[in-house]
């Protein structure tokens, strides 16, 4: 871009910041989760995605890495396996459980979709399960969580990164969000995002800001400056 | 980490600045509400003779049905 001013001419670059990944959360099932707050904006009907990438090697049941709403969406561990989860326009709780074991200790990429008739669930870029328990969905809103369920229990233990969310259908990029290591996911025009990289530790608690909407920043609860870590998918 | 499992008499009476919890609304609680779960890296000045815990053996411990909701959705 060029200037002038003053009879001089200037010119200026745009400074566009590479995209990195150089810290996910580590929740440790007792007590650490990030309250994403009440905003109603995070529970809406028709089309959603839950994106988000977890390393995990707890088999109990009913872990809740997201949750948003009264249940009315998220991502959840049981028995070593991943479940996208939702209640029906009816408030009747449905869900779909991989046919996958994953809590190897490794970092994988899961996708939960519900297009409204079906919900899918991708692992690391490729469809692993689906079923026709999609819907419109609730807007049941009890609060967001990331870690824990709404009412503070059910804690996920295990590093989580990069979660996001979308009001979008987004099976069609299962594979580039997916499939390799985290990526930019601006142009897939994010709810909500919430970067570890973007979090800032004030002394007693993190800030974690919402790199989607903007809209939904959260705080940590019980963690510590040690629960940023270094070890993400690569 | 450590942890540590006191009786709900001294939620409002311990010194949170000592630990990462910083508040009482910010630990665990029993389902019967009669117990919370602390934790720290530096033992704080008011435990004294409690047991403590490591981050496995008080992850059992929270997989219990006293910690544990039995969850009806």
């Amino acid at each position: 871009m060029y200037l002038y001013t003053n009879g001089i001419f200037s010119s200026s670059v745009e400074a566009v910041i590479p995209f990195s990944n150089n810290y996910s959360f580590e929740y440790d099932g007792v007590s650490d989760y990030v309250d994403l707050g009440t905003n109603s904006n995070l529970v809406f009907l028709g089309n959603k995605s839950v994106s988000v990438w977890l390393n995990f090697t707890d088999s109990g049941g009913y872990r809740v890495a997201l949750n948003f709403g009264s249940d009315a969406y998220g991502i959840y561990s049981t028995a070593g396996k991943i479940a996208f989860y939702h209640k029906n326009t009816s408030n009747a709780y449905k869900d779909i459980i991989a046919t996958t074991t994953t809590n190897d200790g490794q970092w994988h990429h899961y996708l939960g979709v519900n297009d409204g008739t079906n919900l899918k669930l991708y692992i690391d870029g490729v469809l692993d399960n689906s079923n026709t328990n999609g819907s419109n969905g609730t807007t049941l809103n009890a609060g967001a969580r990331i870690g824990a369920r709404w009412n503070n229990l059910s804690l996920f233990s295990g590093l989580i990164d990069e979660p996001a969310i979308f009001n979008t259908d987004q099976s069609a990029n299962a594979s580039a969000i997916g499939s390799t290591t985290p990526t930019d996911l601006t142009q897939y025009n994010p709810l909500g995002w919430w970067r570890s990289e973007n979090s800032t530790w004030n002394g007693s608690v993190w800030s974690v800001t919402d790199s989607g909407s903007g809209l939904n920043n959260g705080t940590s609860s019980s963690m510590t400056l040690s629960s940023r870590s270094t070890d993400v998918p690569t | 980490m450590t942890y540590t499992i006191l009786d709900i008499s001294e939620l409002n009476n311990i010194d949170y600045s000592e630990i990462p919890n910083h508040s009482p609304n910010t630990v665990r609680t029993s389902l019967n509400g009669l117990q919370f779960i602390i934790k720290y890296e530096v033992k704080p000045s008011f435990i004294t003779d409690e047991t403590e815990y490591t981050h496995s053996e008080i992850l059992s411990i929270v997989s219990g049905s006293d910690w544990t909701e039995d969850i009806d959705i």
